[in-house]
């Protein structure tokens, strides 16, 4: 046996060596926490620091600490205003005309005032059509905004945005927009520093400055914002640090010296990183950790509303998907309640509607439920009694756990309530996916959508005949035409019931099956003060304070 | 030296004297019992009462081994034991059909190289080095592109996917797709014995009885490196269960909700700390198999060694 | 052995310039656009952007251009990471993937090697039995398990190491290199035994052992040079992988190395990373597969033939 002490050499070895680091070592976290480090585990590496340039959640979960725009995001509910770079605002009566006040001690990172002239100068940016600006389509709600980003527009001062003096805005809309300064919180709508885009922009081409895709402007000591905190460093795949921004007007609220950003893809991974300490806060958090913690450490463990959407969509030219009834027997044969208990588990809500309900705001028609004896009914009144004679279609979803679960469990529920046997399952991998959904190939295909600011037209809008994430062939002019009455309804409350009733078409013909409303599913260190819940998980950065328990 | 080519000459005898020292291999003959019983398992097992491998069970999910579920059940409730049995059917086949192709081109090419050598030998390698650093899973999501939906729509395929629960025409492109990377290595291996063997006075002598080339190679210098090719073969039979894994992530392969030992034990992996036994019986099944079929190579190495004789 | 290196030298370059041809064409077959997002861009958008790449020209063009951008040594900006040119990419990312590839490669030498040698010298015995059995646990265990058990073993459960993460690379690498130590050392030790079995009985062994040399000294001096010749023909291509970077052990331990990029260039389609990294990966794998051919050369059997005989 003179072998197996051998073996154990490498092993006694390895525990000598990890006892000299380890021993007495104050997790990263404390260290952290002592320091005012706040370490965030933020999904993917950012495509870029350029307001204009970027379109998902992390990245601009990055953009929110470096810039601030007009009216900028509450601590505590995101449906409230907080005065940004705008002191105050006001619209006209049929809130079609916004005027902003600016604050005289708004300063960019590098000391010069922030001006209207910057916002007017960001917005002619990102809507120019050589920004190639992914998002442009959220500045639409300017007047020209659209016609100026297709290019048929080439004079920008028609497009419905003007600074009057050097320190007021005045942004024209479209059509009347009372959520306007909800709309204005996005990235899309920050500013950036002109003089730093056209002198990281010169080039040899002839091209122009402000348009050029790649320079050198985003790097740390190069970049300029006007946000709580300034960038200073960017390693591709490890992290993205930021430390405060003295210039900025609200200088004294920010409490923390540092916050780092790290790219965790795997949400396995970046669960096993907050169990050693590594981070203060998840991205998110796979199911089966939800549990887990819920029975063993609840106290970290938080589920916060969030204003999203899960649903699966039909493609309408396909038969027989074009058939009302078939759809709407598929629809009420799924019992959501069981999908949130047991397979998404992070307290999710059934979703009967497309717009998930928000408080004070909107209510959404209910309509679809769970009714299976119903469903076998519509299912006999389409032609296909117990699921006979229905040609085989395919369930399409991208490749990841969640969604794979999610598809397995409806496969079988159609199954045990319908006697549907040949439903297939088809992972993509997420690009082939995408060409897939876009170019309309599918038939049942899985889709998700988080609202970009706090109303239900972020929702109700993307079923338009012609908007770009339709994509289920589905058209109803009646639709379309509430919802542009909804937008001249003289009330609020005028507004929301027409909306309502727009909703009720899309749920009575059914293009798309809801599922479940988001929940924000996060472990969160106790030492984090102010990260309250938020509808759009936008948390301002300013107020954030780590204070060891 | 003489003695050797005698030997290796009379192939009939040595394959029945293979089989006795085989049988005198307690370790070896386990190993291949052990086999059988889970190979029959896997293809004869679901026939005597387990669970549907597809059917969802929410109320009873993520449940350690019981009564009702005796390898217990997994997040969506479905049965464990059930989900092993079917899914070693895809592992099995797929690992042996792959390896098998991989194994016969790898050897041939890299036994071809070594032997000729010079240029020949160059031109064939810099080929291998080529295939090695094409980016793998772009070709997948090519194939898979391409021919998915052609190959669903052969009527033959398709009988075949419905008489059996797991079977899918896309398998028929995992094993091209599996067995297009996995030779290269083998190749390598094959050819660096063979440089080293040909020059040996047996060769010398193969040759100067005129026997030959491929009848030198197929022969003379690929017995000799049976040991390597029958461990290295063993190797590739894990390598390419993991590799089915990764592709049905590509959504080549096990097309959901069917299951195979790769994609279970990836699934387990992933909730090894809240769900222990997720990954402990696959692991445990897949590992009992490679164990046996390791030691079973290593039985067979033995046997067919014609120096172990002599020693 | 000059002329040898330069012919190889000669070779590489077309080698290279063949997969990046392969590579290029494969992209523009792939289904996908890269532009193309969870949130549907504007057609308008789309083309434009396809336009700004050039993607719309004839792919004979796209080639050219981009082999005349390798030429120039500068691959652009990748489509995905907007702030970085691939150039940049690549060098910020190659030091940790090298870094934990040789902390592998040591690894799994240092296992593999000595278990594949004693198990063979023990051939048949309660020894080797134990030792092969330990070697197959480390080939059934594939790095995505082995990965995150250690990382909860000795990172969070004995708080040994970091589980995870690049923040403190002095100690970040001890998981991931032990990981892929244990992986590739079981594939090494399976390989050496094998081979160190075909050695100890060829002829020359045994005129060492008649010759009264000691057992260790026959081991060690005149069979582990030919027993290692199956390792080599393996080394070359698992030096290149390990060195290249693997996704799984980069995810499972937060590390920004080169294999991330690897997949996520063919994710996002992004031809300029893409053909980065597959030249890089590709001239790995030359280098790798030319030392382990000079190795080869080196533990050639039958030079150790001649000396003994020289010695008779």
């Amino acid at each position: 046996m003179r072998c197996s002490y051998t073996s154990f050499v490498p092993i006694i070895f390895l525990a000598l060596c990890g006892c000299l680091v380890s021993c007495n070592k104050e997790s990263r976290v404390d260290w952290a926490i002592r320091n005012k480090i706040l370490l965030l585990g933020n999904g993917s590496e950012p495509k870029a620091l350029d307001p204009h340039l970027v379109s998902s959640v992390g990245d601009s979960n990055i953009l929110r600490s470096l810039f601030e725009g007009l009216v900028t995001y509450h601590p505590t509910d995101d449906s409230q205003n907080a005065p940004g770079v705008a002191e105050r605002w006001e619209s006209n009566e049929d809130y079609t005309v916004w005027t902003f006040y600016f604050r005289d001690n708004a300063k960019w990172s590098n000391g010069d005032p922030v001006t209207p002239r910057d916002f007017v100068y960001a917005y002619r940016r990102i809507l120019s059509p050589d920004m190639l600006s992914p998002y442009a389509s959220m500045l639409y709600f300017l007047k020209n905004g659209k016609q100026f980003n297709e290019g048929t527009l080439t004079d920008f001062s028609q497009v419905g945005v003007k600074a009057l003096d050097d320190r007021t805005l005045e942004c024209t809309l479209e059509q009347p927009t009372a959520f306007f300064p909800q709309v204005v919180k996005h990235t899309t709508w920050y500013p950036v520093h002109p003089a730093t885009i056209e002198a990281f922009g010169k080039n040899d081409d002839g091209l122009d400055p402000m348009t050029m895709q790649f320079t050198l402007w985003q790097r740390p000591g190069n970049h300029v914002g006007n946000g709580a905190f300034k960038l200073k460093s960017w390693v591709i795949n490890k992290s993205v640090v930021v430390e405060p921004n003295p210039n900025y007007w609200d200088a004294d609220q920010v409490k923390l010296k540092e916050i780092r950003f790290y790219p965790i893809p795997s949400e396995f991974s970046e669960e096993r990183a907050y169990r050693d300490g590594q981070v203060h806060y998840t991205y998110t958090m796979p199911p089966n950790m939800i549990d887990w913690y819920r029975k063993n450490d609840p106290k970290h463990l938080r589920l916060d509303p969030y204003l999203g959407v899960y649903y699966y969509k039909f493609n309408l030219n396909k038969p027989p998907l074009d058939n009302p009834k078939l759809r709407k027997a598929l629809a009420l044969a799924i019992d959501r309640q069981k999908i949130v208990e047991n397979v998404t588990l992070g307290g999710q809500e059934p979703a009967y509607a497309l717009s998930p309900p928000i408080k004070g705001l909107y209510q959404p028609p209910k309509i679809v439920e769970y009714d299976p004896d119903k469903a076998r009914q519509l299912m006999a009144e389409a032609g296909y009694p117990n699921g006979e004679g229905l040609p085989r279609l395919e369930l399409l979803f991208n490749t990841q756990d969640t969604h794979r679960a999610i598809a397995e469990t409806i496969q079988d529920m159609w199954k045990k309530e319908l006697g549907v046997t040949n439903i297939g399952l088809l992972n993509q991998e997420w690009k082939v996916y995408q060409s897939t959904l876009h170019e309309m190939k599918y038939e049942i295909a899985r889709h998700a959508w988080i609202g970009d600011y706090v109303d239900p037209t972020t929702f109700l809008d993307m079923f338009r005949t012609g908007d770009s994430n339709n994509e289920t062939g589905w058209s109803s002019p009646e639709y379309d035409q509430l919802l542009k009455d909804a937008a001249l309804a003289p009330t609020a409350e005028a507004r929301v019931q027409i909306l309502q009733e727009a909703e009720k078409i899309l749920l009575t013909e059914l293009p798309i099956i809801p599922l479940y409303w988001y929940t924000r599913t996060t472990l969160v260190h106790p030492a984090m003060q102010h990260w309250e819940p938020l509808l759009l998980d936008n948390h301002p950065y300013k107020y954030v304070d780590l204070i060891a328990n | 030296m003489d003695t050797t080519i005698d030997h290796i000459e009379k192939g009939s005898s040595l394959g029945r004297d293979a089989w006795l020292r085989l049988k005198k291999n307690k370790l070896a003959m386990v190993s291949l019992v052990v086999f059988i019983f889970i190979a029959l398992l896997c293809f004869i097992g679901p026939f005597f009462g387990v669970q549907d491998p597809t059917t969802t069970h929410l109320d009873a999910k993520s449940q350690p081994p019981n009564k009702d579920f005796l390898l217990g059940s997994e997040h969506l409730g479905r049965d464990i034991l059930s989900r092993i049995l079917y899914g070693g059917q895809v592992s099995l086949i797929v690992g042996f059909i792959a390896t098998f192709v991989s194994l016969v081109i790898g050897v041939s090419y890299g036994a071809i190289a070594g032997y000729v050598g010079g240029k020949v030998d160059a031109v064939m390698m810099r080929i291998v080095d080529v295939l090695y650093a094409l980016p793998f899973m772009l070709i997948v999501i090519i194939l898979t592109a391409l021919f998915s939906d052609s190959l669903a729509d052969v009527e033959i395929l398709q009988s075949l996917k419905e008489k059996s629960k797991v079977f899918e025409p896309d398998l028929l492109l995992l094993f091209f797709a599996i067995g297009f990377v996995e030779w290269l290595t083998m190749a390598r291996i094959v050819r660096s014995q063979i440089i080293t063997l040909k020059k040996q006075e047996f060769v010398e002598a193969a040759v100067s009885l005129g026997l030959s080339h491929p009848r030198i190679i197929f022969r003379h210098l690929i017995p000799n490196t049976l040991g390597s090719i029958i461990v290295y073969t063993t190797l590739t039979v894990p390598a390419v269960m993991r590799l089915e894994a990764v592709l049905s992530f590509l959504g080549l392969g096990v097309k959901p909700p069917n299951s195979s030992w790769g994609s279970l034990i990836k699934e387990g992996a992933d909730r090894m700390y809240s769900d222990p036994w997720l990954l402990v019986f696959p692991a445990l099944f897949f590992s009992v198999t490679i164990f046996s079929l390791n030691f079973l190579g290593d039985g067979l190495r033995d046997a067919l060694d014609p120096k172990t004789s002599k020693d | 052995m000059g002329r040898f290196i330069i012919s190889r030298t000669l070779q590489a370059i077309v080698v290279l310039f063949s997969i990046l041809t392969i590579t290029f064409f494969l992209t523009r077959m792939a289904p996908g656009n890269p532009f193309q997002e969870d949130k549907a861009i504007p057609p308008h958008i789309l083309a434009k952007m396809d336009a700004y790449w050039g993607r719309d020209q004839p792919v004979m063009i796209q080639y050219f251009k981009q082999m005349g951008n390798f030429l120039r040594w500068d691959l652009g900006p990748s489509f995905g990471n907007k702030g970085f040119t691939v150039n940049e990419v690549i060098a910020m990312a190659f030091p940790v993937s090298f870094m934990i590839g040789c902390a592998g490669l040591v690894f799994a030498l240092v296992i593999g090697i000595p278990i594949g040698v004693l198990s063979a010298v023990k051939r048949n015995t309660g020894t080797d039995y134990s030792l092969m059995s330990l070697a197959l646990i480390g080939i059934c265990l594939p790095t995505f398990v082995i990965g995150p058990l250690l990382s909860i073993l000795l990172g969070i459960k004995l708080n040994w190491f970091p589980a995870l993460g690049w923040e403190n690379p002095k100690v970040n690498w001890i998981l991931p290199g032990l990981t892929l130590g244990l992986f590739y050392g079981a594939y090494f030790a399976r390989l050496t035994r094998a081979g160190m079995l075909e050695t100890l009985s060829q002829d020359y062994i045994r005129t060492a052992r008649s010759k009264g040399l000691s057992e260790t000294r026959v081991v060690l001096m005149h069979a582990l040079k030919g027993g290692l010749v199956p390792v080599v023909g393996f080394i070359g291509p698992a030096v290149a992988a390990l060195i290249g970077g693997s996704f799984v052990m980069e995810t499972v331990f937060q590390l920004p190395g080169l294999g991330t990029h690897f997949i996520r260039a063919v994710t996002n389609r992004d031809t300029p990373l893409l053909l980065g990294s597959v030249f890089t990966f590709g001239a790995l794998i030359l280098l790798t597969n030319l030392l382990s051919d000079i190795l080869l050369a080196w533990l050639d059997p039958r030079q150790q033939k001649s000396s003994s005989r020289a010695e008779a």
